[in-house]
């Protein structure tokens, strides 16, 4: 898949996860990596950006065994965010697919 | 390249592009491997699939610049912005004003206070009228006001983070605009009845002439 491509897609499936529940940095790279083999070299980078551009913060949970883990959590910025990004999203899909039905037909 | 070499190489190609917390960002890839071994995946494959290393650390460095915004823009937009968010923020005032005002304004007819000179007397039957509508009125108001609020919040927000005036972006649930539909439809059926009855029980269409409200 194109780089660019995969960008942001993953930005829109890091929000999409996080507007469910708050979630363990790892969870996050792994479940996008396993299921759209996003590497978590593209992964962490989103995360920070997200970071840094105030739609998610980060806080330190404490587990009985291992060090604390950090976990991300959406806030009303990325929320909003999230939303636009998904309505564009809908209307890219559903674009994308009267051109390939034209195609087809 | 096993994970102390991985990490090792990562650590000193975000260094060498100024990172900001490079052992943050380090701590997540470790914690990443650590998780994926346990799994019993071979340390080669993981780091193959995390990728090479100057292109994982320059992902990093197209960020940093797009969040360092020019100070000469920062001023600029502000100079308009500031401005613009401080009446946004006064007009918030004021419909807070306008709500408790017509609250108390019915609270002051609802227990037929007549302490107040300037207050244009109103006979019992149609005040009841008024109050309803007053505070129908100060309801109307109060859910617009939060309305606005979250607009000028998320404005505020979205100023702060990208400096940037953007308009009409944030999340108001469902029943709080059916609660306004509902909201306005009470107000105006209720300052409809009120006119009607002020209007029958005075026996005239301008009923505040015939209370003396304005001499």
């Amino acid at each position: 898949m194109n780089i660019q491509f995969k960008k942001g897609v993953t930005e829109l499936l890091v929000l999409s996860m996080l507007v469910k529940s708050d979630q363990y940095g790892y969870d996050i790279s792994d479940r996008i990596g396993q299921s759209m083999q996003i590497s978590p070299g593209t992964v962490y980078p989103i995360l920070r950006k997200l970071k840094q551009e105030k739609m998610v913060t980060t806080y330190l949970s404490e587990i009985s065994s291992g060090p604390p883990r950090k976990y991300y959590k959406i806030t009303d910025l990325g929320l909003s965010k999230y939303m636009e990004a998904y309505d564009e999203w809908k209307t890219f899909i559903k674009v994308t697919n009267q051109f390939l039905e034209v195609k087809h037909g | 390249m096993d994970r102390h070499a991985f990490l090792m190489s990562l650590e000193k190609e975000l260094k060498k592009r100024k990172i900001d917390d490079v052992s943050d960002i380090i701590d997540e890839y470790n914690d990443y491997i650590i998780h994926q071994l346990e799994l019993g995946k071979k340390e080669k494959n993981i780091i193959a699939f995390i990728g090479d290393v100057k292109s994982i650390a320059n992902a990093y460095v197209d960020d940093e610049v797009v969040s360092k915004t020019k100070w000469f823009d920062v001023v600029a937009t502000s100079i308009f912005a500031i401005p613009i968010l401080i009446l946004m923020y006064g007009f918030f005032i004021a419909l807070i004003c306008l709500v408790i005002a017509s609250w108390s304004i019915a609270i002051y007819y609802l227990f037929g206070l007549n302490s107040l000179q300037f207050m244009p007397s109103v006979p019992l039957v149609p005040s009841i009228g008024f109050i309803l509508t007053l505070l129908s009125f100060a309801f109307l108001v109060y859910l617009l006001s939060y309305r606005y609020f979250l607009l000028v919040k998320s404005m505020t927000n979205q100023f702060i983070v990208k400096q940037k005036i953007v308009v009409g972006k944030y999340e108001l649930n469902k029943s709080h605009i059916r609660l306004t539909k509902i909201a306005m439809i009470t107000f105006f059926g209720f300052m409809f009845i009120s006119y009607l009855i002020a209007m029958i029980y005075a026996k005239s269409f301008e009923f505040w002439h015939v209370w003396q409200w304005f001499i």
